[in-house]
C-alpha cells in the first residue's frame, strides 16, 4: 500500500510583499500548478491516495476563486485525497470547510476530496486513517492527545496512519513552523509506539524525519526564503507500508519549481565587489526571468559611480525577478576624484556648495545624498 | 572724465552759448527759458548721439535762428584733453581733437569718443529716445526725475559696476550659467512640489505618496476591523455553544429537583390545610371555655356586690317612703284647690261675657233710635233734590234772551213782512182749488190746495193736452221785490233759528218762563243747604256702622251655650243689664277666694316634693347602682343559667379544648418532619435558577445564530488576505513616502545651500557700494546704512533699501520712502556709483543735476549741499543747473549765468 504524503500547500497565499500584483498572482498560480503536477507522480508511483496534513489554504477565509481553484486542482488528481485542516485553514465554527460554497464546489469539482474534521478513525480499504484536525488556529492541547491510548475497535490487520499538523519538540523555534511557540504542539513521543504505523505531519515547511515512522513532508512549493541550513522545502513524500508494525519506506520527490534564493550577505566597497556580485547572481539565476525570488543583503560604501552601477543592477533584478527583497545598507562614499570634480568646477556656487558639503560629510547625514543629488543635477543640466 | 567747456550753436534756444565748467563744482543758473536744460541735453547729445541723422532728436534740436545745430565740448579723459565738435543733422559730422593725437572725423571720431566714455558706440537707429535715456543715466539727473531710483536706469552701467564691485569685493565670479541652471532646476522642482509655506503641493509625488499612505492605512484599519469582527464571531460562536450546553444541563438538573420538591410541597400543602383547621378548632374551643368561665365569675361578682349595696341603702329608703306619702297627699290637696279655682274662673268669665253682651245690646238700641231719626231727615232732603232736578230740567232748553235781542228780532220780522207784502203785490199766485187731472208747474206737480207764487215765467201743464205759459207782472220790479222779500225772509228765518224760537212772541214767552223757574231754583238750593245733606248721610252711615259693631260685640261676648232673648225694649234691656252686672260682681269675689286657696295648697305640695326630691337625690347613686347591678345580674343569669348549669358547661368545654390542642400538635410535628420551610426556599431558588437558565439559554442561542450569520462567508473576498495585502501596501506606501520625503529633504537642503551661497556672493558684491553710499547717508540721516540687493542670478542690482534699524526705525525699501527722502537717497546712491565707476575715468566723472532738489525743503537742501561738497571733495565734478542760485549759497561753486 503506497500513498502520497504532502502538506502546507498554502493555496491563495497573498505574497503581499510583492508590489506587482501580476507577479503575486503568478506566484499563487504556480502553487496550484505544483499540486496539479502530483498527478504524474501518482500515476508513475501507482499511489493509492493522497494525504494532506493541513494548510491547504493559506487563509481560513479564502475567497471563492481560491476555493474553486483548489477543488479543481484536487479533482485532477483523481485518487482519493484525505486532508485535515491546519492552523491556517482550521476547522471550527464558520470555517471554510463548512461553508456552503466550499461544499458545493467540492461535490462538483473534487468528489475525490475528503476533509476530515472529526478526531475519529477513518477506515479505508487498505489502511486506517487517524486524523488530528485543528479546529481553531491556536489549539493549546496536543491534537494527537486522543491517540495516546489506542482507540478501541481499530481493525487489527490494517496499517494505521496518523495525520497531524503542528510543531514537534525542537522545531517550533526553527522558524520554519507556521505555529507560534508552544501552540499546536504535537508530542509524538507520547503516542504508543506500536499502535501506529506512520505519522504524517504537516506545518513545518522543510522536510524532516522525526522518528522512525514520523515525517514532516514540508511544503511542495517553497513559499518563503528558507531560514537556516538543512531545510528542504519543495518536496513530497511517497510512503509505502507493507503491513502492521512494518517500518514504512519513505521516498522524497522534488516538486518545487520556484527559486527562492537567499545568498549570504555581500560587502560592496568597490567596482570589483560589484563585479563579483554580478557574477554570483548570474550563476544563481542564470538567464531566467519571472521564476525566482531573491533576498539580497548588501552593505558597504560606494562611490557615485558605484552607486549608479548598483542601482542599474537592482533595476534589472527587479524587472527579471518575481521579487527582489533588498536589505541594503550602502553608504554613498564619493571618491576623492568625484569630490574634486565637483568642488573644483568653474561654477562658483556649485563648487562652493560642493566644498561645504564635503566638509560636512562627517557630521551632516544629508551631506552625502546632497552631494550625489548635486552631481546628478549638474549632469542633468549639462545633458 | 571731466567737462571743461561747452559751446552750443543753433541749438533750439541757443544761438551761440559758451560755458566754462569748474573742475569740481559749477552752478549754471538763469531764469526759466534761459536754456539750462537745453544746455544739459546738448552736452548729453554731443557725448552720445550719432551726429549724422534725421531722428526726432535731431529735428528737435533745430533752432528758430536757423543753421545747423552744433555743440563743441572740451573735456579731459584718459589723461588727455579732448575737443569734440558735433554738427547734427542729415549731413552732421563729428570731429575729435585729442591732445597729442591726430584729429578724427566722422565714425572714427565717434568710435574713439565712445571708447573714451566707456560706452558701447554712439546712439543711433530705432528707439533712439529710450537708448539715449539709458546712457549715463546714473550721472544725469534730468529735470523732474530727481526722485527716481537710479537703479531704474543703470542697465548700461550694470556690467561695469559689477566688475568694479567684484574687483573691490574679491568676488571674482558671481555665478555661472550652470550654477543658475542647477538652481533654476531645483527651484522649479521646489515650486512645482511645495507651497510657499513648505508643505507638499496637491498633485506632487510626495503629496500623492502621503495620501496613498493614508488611504492604505485606512484600508488596513478597515480590513483589521473586518477580521477582528470575524474572529470575534468565531469566539462568540464557541462561547455561545458552551453556554448553551452549560445552561441546558443546569436546566435539566434544576427541573428534576423542582419536580421532587413539588411532590413534597403538595403533602406540605395538605398538612398545612389540616393544621389550619385544627388550629381554628383549638381556638374556638378555647374561646368557648373562656366565655363560660368569664360569665360564671361575673355572675358571682354581681351577686356579692348587690347584697352589699342593698344593706347599705336600707335606712334611707325608709325615709324616702314617708316623704313620698306626704308629697302625694299635698299634691292631691293642691289638685283639688286648683279644680275649684278653675271652675270659679270659668263662671266669672261666663258672667262677664253675659254682662258685656247686655251692655252692647243696650248701646245698640240707642244707636237704632238715632238711625231712624237720621233716615227721616234724609227723605226730606231727597224730595228737595228731586224738585231741584225737575226745575233745572225745565230751565235747560230755554235760551236766555235779552230785551235788545227781542227788539232786533221784532224789527227783522217787520222788515220781512213788509218785503213779502211788496212781492205779493207783483207776483202771480196760483192755487189749485180742485182738479181731476194732473197739474204740472214746470217740472213739479201741483196738487189741489197747493199754492205757488210765480215770480218768473212758468209752464203749467194740465193733464196731457193742456199747456199754459204764465208770465207774472213787469219782470224787473218783480225780481227786485222777490229778492228783497227772500232776503228779508232769510234774515228773519236765520235770526229765529239762531235764537231757537219760531217767532218773536215765542221768544218773549220763553224769556218770562226762564225768569220764574230761576227764582224757584234759588229757593230750593237755599233749603238744601240748610238741611246739610252730606253731614246727615255721614252720620247715618257711622250710626249704622256703630250699630253693626255693637251687635257683633254682643253676639261675640255671649258664650256659645248661652241663648238669651234680648228684648228690643230699652228699659227692659237696661234692667236685665244691671242684673247681669250684679251677678258678675258676686262671681268675682268667689273667684278671688278660690285662687288664694289654690296658691296655698300649691306651696305646700311643692315643699313636700322638694323634701322628697332632696332625699331621693341623696339616695340616687346607691339606688341606681343597685338597679344596675340587679339588671345585669338578671341578664347574666338569663343568659348563662344557674350555678349548676354553668358548672356543667365549663367542664364539657375544658374537655373539648384539650382534645383540639392535641390534634394540632400532631399535624405540626408532621410538618416539621418534612422541613416545609426549607422546601419552599429551595423551590424558589430553583425556580429563579430555571428562569435565569432559560433566559441565558435563549440568549446564547440568539448569540449563536448571530455569530453563525456573521461567520457565513459570501466568499467574495478573503479578509485575511485583504489585511495582509493592506498591511503590505501600507508598508510599501510608507517606504515610498519616506523615500520621497528623504529625496525632498536632500534636494531642498541642496537648494538651500546653493541659495545661501549665492546670497552670500551677492551680499559681498553689494557691500563696496553699500560702503560707498553709507558716508553720504550718514550726512543725511546720521547712522543709516544702505542695503542693496543683486538679483539672485547676479545679473543686475535689483533693489535698494534704507536700513535705519539702528535708529529703531526699521528697513525702508526705496519705493516706500517719501519723495523728498527718495530725492536725497537717490542722489547719495548716484554719487556712490559715480565714485566707484570714476576709477575707469581718471577718478572723475561729471554729475549733471538739472533742477534736482525740487522736493527738498530748506533743511534738506542744506544737507544735500553737504553731500555735494563731499562728492566734489571725493573727486567728482558736480554741474548744477538751477533757476534758484540762492539755494546753492555756501557751496563755493563757480557760477555761470545764462540769460
Amino acid at each position: 500500500m503506497k500513498f502520497l504524503h504532502t502538506a502546507d500547500w498554502q493555496i491563495g497565499k497573498p505574497f503581499q510583499s510583492i508590489a506587482d500584483n501580476s507577479k503575486r498572482e503568478a506566484l499563487r498560480q504556480k502553487r496550484l500548478d505544483t499540486v496539479r503536477a502530483f498527478k504524474s507522480l501518482i500515476e508513475e508511483q501507482e499511489l493509492e491516495f493522497v494525504l494532506v496534513c493541513g494548510d491547504l489554504f493559506d487563509s481560513s477565509t479564502p475567497d471563492q476563486a481560491t476555493v474553486s481553484a483548489l477543488c479543481a486542482a484536487i479533482g485532477e488528481l483523481k485518487v482519493p485525497v484525505y486532508a485535515i485542516p491546519g492552523n491556517h485553514d482550521h476547522g471550527g465554527p464558520g470555517c471554510i470547510w463548512e461553508q456552503a460554497f466550499f461544499i458545493r464546489e467540492q461535490k462538483q469539482l473534487a468528489p475525490n476530496f475528503h476533509i476530515l474534521l472529526e478526531a475519529e478513525p477513518v477506515v479505508l480499504e487498505h489502511a486506517v486513517l487517524l486524523p488530528c484536525p485543528l479546529l481553531r488556529r491556536h489549539e493549546s492541547e496536543d491534537p494527537t492527545a486522543w491517540l495516546r491510548s489506542e482507540p478501541e475497535g481499530l481493525p487489527k490487520e490494517l496499517p494505521r496512519i496518523v495525520l497531524a499538523h503542528g510543531s514537534t519538540q525542537g522545531f517550533s523555534s526553527s522558524g520554519e513552523s507556521d505555529s507560534e511557540s508552544g501552540i499546536n504542539r504535537i508530542e509524538v513521543n507520547h503516542l504508543p509506539v506500536d499502535s501506529y504505523d506512520y505519522i504524517a505531519l504537516g506545518d513545518w515547511h522543510g522536510m524532516k524525519q522525526i522518528t522512525a515512522n514520523a515525517w514532516f513532508c514540508g511544503t511542495p512549493e517553497q513559499d518563503r526564503f528558507a531560514k537556516g541550513e538543512g531545510n528542504q522545502p519543495g518536496n513530497v513524500l511517497t510512503v509505502e507500508i507493507q503491513g502492521r508494525k512494518q517500518t514504512p519506506s519513505v521516498e522524497t520527490f522534488k516538486t518545487g519549481r520556484i527559486g527562492w534564493h537567499a545568498p549570504d550577505a555581500f560587502q560592496l566597497n568597490s567596482a570589483a565587489d560589484l563585479d563579483g556580485l554580478k557574477a554570483q547572481l548570474d550563476e544563481l539565476l542564470g538567464g531566467r526571468a519571472s521564476s525566482d525570488l531573491l533576498r539580497l543583503r548588501v552593505s558597504g560604501a560606494l562611490s557615485f559611480n558605484g552607486i549608479e552601477h548598483f542601482e542599474q543592477l537592482t533595476e534589472s533584478l527587479r524587472a527579471r525577478l518575481i521579487r527582489l527583497k533588498l536589505d541594503q545598507d550602502i553608504q554613498v562614499e564619493p571618491s576623492e576624484e568625484e569630490l574634486d570634480a565637483l568642488s573644483e568646477r568653474q561654477d562658483p556656487l556649485i563648487a562652493q556648495v560642493a566644498k561645504e558639503l564635503r566638509d560636512e560629510l562627517s557630521e551632516d547625514p544629508l551631506a552625502r545624498d546632497a552631494l550625489r543629488e548635486l552631481q546628478l543635477e549638474v549632469r542633468r543640466v549639462e545633458a | 572724465m571731466k567737462l571743461l567747456s561747452a559751446t552750443v550753436r543753433n541749438y533750439r534756444t541757443h544761438r551761440d552759448t559758451s560755458v566754462r565748467f569748474d573742475g569740481s563744482m559749477v552752478l549754471v543758473h538763469g531764469p526759466n527759458e534761459s536754456g539750462k536744460s537745453t544746455l544739459a541735453e546738448a552736452i548729453h547729445c554731443a557725448l552720445f548721439l550719432k551726429a549724422k541723422g534725421n531722428t526726432n532728436l535731431h529735428k528737435a534740436m533745430q533752432s528758430d535762428h536757423g543753421g545747423t545745430p552744433e555743440v563743441a565740448l572740451s573735456f579731459e579723459a584718459n589723461g588727455r584733453t579732448h575737443t569734440l565738435s558735433k554738427s547734427f543733422g542729415s549731413s552732421g559730422n563729428t570731429t575729435l581733437e585729442s591732445e597729442g593725437q591726430a584729429t578724427l572725423n566722422g565714425s572714427p571720431a565717434e568710435d574713439c569718443l565712445a571708447q573714451l566714455l566707456g560706452v558701447d558706440g554712439t546712439v543711433s537707429g530705432g528707439g533712439i529716445e529710450g537708448k539715449m535715456e539709458r546712457r549715463w543715466a546714473h550721472l544725469w539727473v534730468w529735470q523732474g526725475k530727481s526722485n527716481h531710483s537710479p537703479l531704474e536706469s543703470i542697465d548700461e552701467s550694470q556690467a561695469q559696476l559689477r566688475s568694479k564691485l567684484q574687483a573691490q569685493s574679491g568676488q571674482s565670479f558671481l555665478t555661472s550659467d550652470t550654477d543658475n541652471a542647477v538652481i533654476d532646476a531645483l527651484q522649479s522642482w521646489e515650486s512645482a512640489n511645495f507651497t510657499q509655506a513648505g508643505a507638499p503641493k496637491t498633485g506632487s509625488e510626495l503629496k500623492k505618496a502621503i495620501e496613498a499612505l493614508e488611504a492604505a492605512e485606512a484600508r488596513t484599519a478597515s480590513a483589521r476591523t473586518t477580521l477582528q469582527e470575524l474572529e470575534q464571531a468565531a469566539t462568540s460562536f464557541d462561547q455561545a455553544e458552551a453556554d448553551i450546553e452549560r445552561h441546558g444541563k443546569n436546566l435539566i438538573e434544576a427541573e428534576a429537583q423542582l419536580k421532587s420538591i413539588a411532590a413534597q410541597l403538595k403533602t406540605v400543602g395538605s398538612l398545612r390545610e389540616q393544621l389550619k383547621e385544627k388550629s381554628r378548632l383549638r381556638e374556638d374551643t378555647k374561646k368557648a371555655l373562656n366565655g363560660l368561665i368569664e360569665a360564671d365569675t361575673e355572675i358571682r361578682q354581681f351577686e356579692s356586690q348587690l347584697k352589699e349595696t342593698r344593706a347599705k341603702a336600707a335606712p334611707k329608703e325608709k325615709e324616702i317612703e314617708g316623704l313620698q306619702t306626704e308629697s302625694k297627699t299635698k299634691q292631691a290637696d293642691y289638685e283639688k284647690a286648683r279644680t275649684v279655682r278653675e271652675r270659679s274662673s270659668r263662671e266669672l268669665n261666663r258672667l262677664r261675657s253675659i254682662a258685656d253682651a247686655w251692655q252692647a245690646h243696650c248701646e245698640s238700641l240707642r244707636e237704632s233710635q238715632r238711625i231712624t231719626h237720621l233716615s227721616e231727615e234724609l227723605k226730606k232732603i231727597q224730595k228737595l233734590k228731586d224738585a231741584q232736578k225737575q226745575t233745572t230740567k225745565q230751565l235747560a232748553p230755554l235760551e236766555n234772551f235779552t230785551d235788545a235781542a227781542i227788539k232786533k228780532l221784532a224789527k227783522t220780522e217787520r222788515e220781512a213782512e213788509q218785503a213779502r207784502l211788496r212781492l205779493e203785490a207783483y207776483a202771480l199766485q196760483i192755487e189749485v182749488l180742485e182738479s181731476d187731472q194732473a197739474i204740472q208747474l214746470n217740472d213739479a206737480s201741483l196738487k189741489p190746495g197747493q199754492t205757488e207764487i210765480l215770480s218768473h215765467a212758468a209752464e203749467l201743464q194740465i193733464g196731457t193736452g193742456t199747456r199754459i205759459r204764465l208770465t207774472p207782472g213787469g219782470a224787473e220790479d218783480l225780481e227786485a221785490a222777490r229778492a228783497d222779500s227772500d232776503a228779508a225772509a232769510t234774515k228773519l228765518s236765520d235770526a229765529l233759528k239762531a235764537l231757537g224760537v219760531d217767532s218773536v212772541d215765542a221768544a218773549r214767552e220763553q224769556m218770562r218762563t226762564r225768569e220764574n223757574l230761576g227764582k224757584e231754583l234759588e229757593d230750593l238750593e237755599t233749603k238744601l243747604e240748610a238741611a246739610n245733606a252730606d253731614d246727615c248721610e255721614q252720620a247715618l252711615a257711622e250710626a249704622e256702622k256703630t250699630l253693626a259693631q255693637l251687635q257683633a260685640r254682643r253676639d261675640a261676648s255671649l258664650p256659645k251655650e248661652e241663648s238669651i232673648p234680648f228684648p228690643d225694649e230699652p228699659k227692659a234691656a237696661e234692667a236685665a243689664a244691671e242684673a247681669a252686672r250684679a251677678s258678675l260682681t258676686s262671681a268675682q269675689d268667689a273667684a278671688e277666694s278660690a285662687e288664694s286657696q289654690e296658691k296655698a295648697s300649691h306651696k305646700a305640695a311643692v315643699k313636700a316634693a322638694a323634701a322628697l326630691t332632696k332625699a331621693e337625690d341623696a339616695h340616687k347613686t346607691q339606688s341606681e347602682a343597685i338597679k344596675d347591678l340587679q339588671s345585669r345580674l338578671d341578664y347574666a343569669l338569663k343568659k348563662s343559667g344557674d350555678t349548676d348549669t354553668r358548672s356543667n358547661a365549663i367542664n364539657t368545654a375544658t374537655a373539648q379544648f384539650d382534645q383540639a390542642k392535641q390534634a394540632e400538635q400532631s399535624v405540626t410535628s408532621q410538618l416539621e418532619e418534612l422541613g416545609a420551610d426549607h422546601l419552599e426556599i429551595d423551590a424558589e431558588r430553583l425556580n429563579h435558577s430555571v428562569d435565569a437558565d432559560k433566559k441565558k439559554l435563549s440568549d446564547a442561542k440568539d448569540r449563536k445564530i448571530v455569530a453563525q450569520t456573521e461567520l457565513k462567508s459570501n466568499g467574495s473576498k478573503d479578509p485575511h488576505r485583504e489585511l495582509k495585502e493592506a498591511e503590505a501596501e501600507t508598508e510599501q506606501c510608507r517606504d515610498s513616502r519616506d523615500r520621497l520625503q528623504h529625496q525632498s529633504d536632500v534636494r531642498r537642503h541642496l537648494l538651500d545651500k546653493l541659495r545661501a551661497a549665492r546670497q552670500a556672493t551677492t551680499a559681498a558684491l553689494a557691500k563696496p557700494l553699500e560702503d560707498a553710499v553709507t558716508p553720504y547717508l550718514n550726512l543725511l540721516f546720521g547712522g543709516s546704512r544702505a542695503q542693496l540687493h543683486w538679483a539672485e542670478d547676479g545679473s543686475r542690482l535689483e533693489s535698494f533699501a534704507l536700513d535705519r534699524t539702528d535708529k529703531q526705525k526699521g528697513l525702508f525699501s526705496f519705493g516706500k520712502l517719501s519723495h523728498g527722502t527718495r530725492e536725497q537717497v537717490a542722489l547719495a546712491l548716484r554719487l556712490a556709483m559715480a565714485q566707484l565707476l570714476a576709477a575707469d575715468h581718471d577718478d572723475c566723472l561729471p554729475l549733471i543735476l538739472d533742477d534736482a532738489f525740487t522736493h527738498a525743503d530748506k533743511n534738506r537742501i542744506e544737507k544735500l549741499k553737504s553731500l555735494l561738497y563731499q562728492a566734489s571733495q571725493n573727486g567728482l565734478q558736480i554741474i548744477l543747473l538751477s533757476c534758484h542760485p540762492e539755494n546753492y549759497s555756501g557751496l563755493s561753486a563757480s557760477e555761470v549765468a545764462l540769460s
